[in-house]
């Protein structure tokens, strides 16, 4: 089949874009561990209670772990328990979160912190929170009449 | 406008005969036959109802969002959100596609005999029917689920097998319009078939395989679960099959725009199809990429591998490839005809076109739509950066770019020629003016409403949710005054719908009658013929089925090895 | 398939216009990568 000679340079020049970029993602996903939350533990959603760490849910210091903190977050209709997530400023988080009834979302706005968190199944994203601020958790996922009202908070705080 | 189309259509009509001599009903050729425009404008009549009723919940979305409006008598934003998605996604979109589609096959490949036309006319009444259950249902409040009907939220069953019947319905008219096909192919033994009609059979392959999972969703998991044969679903599974058919849908919207792009603009424009053969592999890489692609949507989700969605996300770039080569494509048909017309200089071609011409000037105003539909739909797919925009109202921003306005104002242009050509009526000076104006309406409004939609989305606002104040959080405010624009925005686009079913209206009953043609373009006459693998459909199925079972069997397979306790039902809203 | 008789340059507009089309992609993309290179 015959190209005319600029479509070549436009093809070379596209699929090379296309190839850059997924070595760039690539890289930072199999290099640097930056993968979207694609934890693969399940869970009976319905004993979510009774079951650690969501029988505890909250913010904990742990020891010994890749991470400083575990943020356990239970999600059902139409609420975020804890309402409040504090972590301190430079703390490497793990976020920890599963659904008790239908799927929810996971939003916090103006971070990379977005998951989906559907029933039976645990979403985790660890992530080192370097900003300041109080940043809003909304359920980005339709789960029902209250969903716009489904929302928590992340405080990070400098804790001097 | 008539004189100028009756030389067109003389010097059509030679060209037919020298390339189908097998026919010799010539005529019937370059005008759709009167039983076969019944039935293509029956799926258009249906689509335009579509149109009104999702324009109007569209309406109500923006002004609810806004903040300042309430829904009265106890209507839920839930429920006119499940009527915008499933009626201008779903509905307007397949039965303006089928209508295009009949009426292009007929034309192009010859009138369809009778078992032809009575197998789409099953398949019109079949995915009508499903339309008014399924309908009928989220009018009684016993579906508010969205068109995408994530379990474990529960609709009534109804809601799901009139559903069923739109697919199976849009399968059997698929089959209609291959018939015809696979007919001229049989009496042309060794030529090169139709383009237009190889590019309807390739978009119908397309949409049956990749319906193939949304169908074995309905029909064995969320049927028997909502008629109560079995108590629990499997979620992840359900979400899987749904989005292995979620990016083929988009895909078989964009396909008859491009269609109208590739063939019927040269036409208009008075030059030539750029390559024959480069439309047809471009046809064949959508086909064969357009499935094994589904995980992107559920990057953020668990339960599936991340080196599964990365390889998904490498397919998914694939799938850009081919609008690549359309777009050098569009633009070489542009320059080489305003070359021929005499223009100079690096850019002097552009002058050359015909931009009084709402059937070239609307599809046009929907290509320059699509290039930052296409840049962020390549951000969006980009493995880890998908994070920064899921399930943000930058989602809902983008396609309506995409979708509402590419492959609406494609579909739009079209129906100017369409319309009056199987009503036998002609589009007037004064309705091309007024869908020009139609046109800039609706980009105007679109960029209003998508641009404010895409940046609140990377502020984090959510899609699919009612106007909240989330507490008084400050980011909620900020949100708040983006959807203030996007009111403004999305009420220019209802008064576009408006001017839009105005001229639909006038084209099916008060037009002055008159012949209006079916552009199709020819290749230019010295062109290498096409090869023939090309419409080896036998091997590129071969191709996508590996392809498919490389992407999905390891997922689908580890999805219910590992599958966690089903879910019951839930109706929340 | 392109006309064999027209010469290559006839498509300079056209080879700018798409490389200028390339280029607002690549633009788009940096940007939002950036956006979430800033974001934890
Ligand atoms: C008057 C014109 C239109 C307006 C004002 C409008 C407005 C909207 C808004 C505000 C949303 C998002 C609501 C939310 O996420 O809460 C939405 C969703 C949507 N729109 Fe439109 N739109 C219009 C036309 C169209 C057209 C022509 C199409 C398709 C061809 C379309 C397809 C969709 C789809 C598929 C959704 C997603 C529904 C969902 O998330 O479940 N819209 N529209
Ligand atoms: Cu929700
Ligand atoms: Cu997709």
């Amino acid at each position: 089949m015959h190209l005319h000679k600029y479509e070549k340079y436009w093809l070379v020049f596209g699929v090379g874009s296309l190839i850059v970029f997924l070595l760039i993602t690539g890289i930072m996903a199999f290099h640097n561990g930056s993968h979207p939350p694609s934890a693969k533990n399940t869970i009976n959603h319905e004993k979510v209670d009774e079951i650690a760490p969501f029988n505890n849910p909250g913010v904990h210091k742990v020891e010994g772990k890749d991470w400083d903190y575990e943020a356990v977050v239970v999600a059902s209709a139409f609420y975020y328990d804890p309402p409040v997530l504090e972590v301190p400023v430079g703390a490497k988080v793990k976020f920890i979160a599963t659904s008790k009834d239908v799927v929810h979302g996971f939003g916090v706005a103006g971070t990379n912190i977005n998951m989906m968190l559907e029933p039976g199944y645990v979403s985790e994203y660890v992530t080192t929170v370097n900003k300041v601020g109080e940043y809003l958790i909304v359920c980005n996922e339709y789960c029902g009449a209250g969903h716009a009202q489904m929302h928590s908070m992340l405080k990070v705080v400098d804790p001097k | 406008m008539s004189q100028a189309i009756a030389d067109k259509q003389n010097t059509d009509t030679k060209k037919q005969n020298i390339v189908s001599k097998a026919s010799n009903k010539v005529n019937d050729f370059m005008k759709v036959d009167r039983k076969d425009a019944n039935v293509a404008m029956a799926h258009i009549y249906v689509a335009m109802i579509a149109l009104l009723l999702g324009g109007i919940a569209g309406l109500l979305q923006v002004l609810v969002r806004s903040g300042e409006f309430k829904l009265p008598w106890g209507i839920g934003y839930y429920q006119v959100l499940t009527v915008h998605g499933v009626l201008l996604g779903l509905i307007l979109t397949t039965f303006f596609i089928y209508g295009f589609q009949i009426a292009a096959v007929s034309r192009t490949s010859g009138t369809l005999t009778a078992k032809q036309r009575l197998i789409c006319w099953i398949g019109f009444w079949t995915m009508t029917a499903g339309t008014a259950m399924s309908s009928v249902m989220v009018l009684l409040n016993e579906a508010s689920v969205l068109y995408t009907f994530y379990a474990p939220l529960q609709a009534h069953w109804i809601f799901y097998l009139g559903l069923t019947l739109v697919v199976v319905g849009s399968w059997i008219g698929a089959l209609g319009q291959a018939l015809r096909w696979m007919q001229w192919r049989k009496e042309n033994k060794g030529q090169t078939s139709p383009l237009l009609s190889f590019m309807v059979v390739c978009n119908n392959l397309m949409w049956f395989v990749a319906t193939i999972g949304v169908a074995s969703e309905v029909l064995f998991q969320l049927l028997p679960w909502s008629l109560g044969l079995v108590d629990r679903i499997d979620i992840l599974l359900s979400r899987t099959l749904f989005w292995s058919f979620g990016h083929a849908l988009v895909y078989f919207w964009l396909l008859p725009a491009y269609m109208i792009w590739y063939i019927v603009i040269p036409k208009i424009i008075g030059g030539k199809i750029f390559s024959d053969a480069l439309s047809r592999l471009s046809f064949i890489l959508f086909v064969i990429f357009s499935i094994p692609v589904g995980l992107h949507h559920q990057l953020t989700e668990p339960g599936v591998d991340g080196s599964w969605k990365f390889l998904q996300v490498i397919l998914t770039m694939m799938v850009v490839i081919p609008s690549l080569l359309t777009a050098f494509s569009l633009f070489a048909t542009f320059e080489l005809r305003g070359r021929a017309l005499g223009a100079k200089g690096l850019f002097g071609w552009l002058r050359q076109l015909p931009w009084g011409d709402a059937r070239f000037f609307v599809p046009f105003l929907g290509m320059l739509v699509f290039i930052p539909g296409g840049a962020g739909g390549i951000v969006n797919a980009s493995y880890q950066m998908n994070q920064l925009i899921h399930n943000t109202i930058w989602v809902t921003g983008h396609f309506h770019l995409t979708v509402a306005t590419t492959v609406v104002l494609t579909f739009f242009g079209a129906a100017y020629w369409l319309v009056p050509h199987l009503t036998g009526r002609t589009f007037t000076k004064e309705l091309n003016k007024l869908g020009i104006i139609q046109s800039i309406v609706w980009v105007i409004g679109m960029t209003i409403m998508s641009s404010s939609m895409h940046v609140a989305g990377l502020l984090g606002a959510p899609r699919r949710s009612t106007f909240s104040d989330y507490g008084g959080a400050e980011i909620a405010s900020t949100w708040a005054s983006y959807q203030i624009a996007q009111a403004v925005g999305g009420t220019l686009l209802f008064i576009g719908i408006l001017l839009f079913l105005y001229i639909f209206v006038q084209l099916c009953w008060f037009a002055p009658k008159g012949q209006e043609e079916f552009p199709i373009g020819e290749v230019a006459p010295n062109a290498e013929k096409t090869p023939a693998i090309l419409e080896n459909f036998k091997l590129w199925i071969v191709v996508l089925v590996a392809l498919l079972l490389i992407a999905y069997s390891y997922p689908i397979f580890d999805i219910i090895q590992n599958a966690p306790l089903g879910s019951k039902g839930y109706k929340l809203w | 398939m392109a006309n064999k008789n027209q010469t290559d340059g006839d498509l300079k507009g056209t080879f700018y216009l798409v490389m200028a089309l390339g280029v607002f992609i690549v633009v788009v993309w940096g940007l939002c990568f950036g956006l979430f290179l800033d974001r934890f």
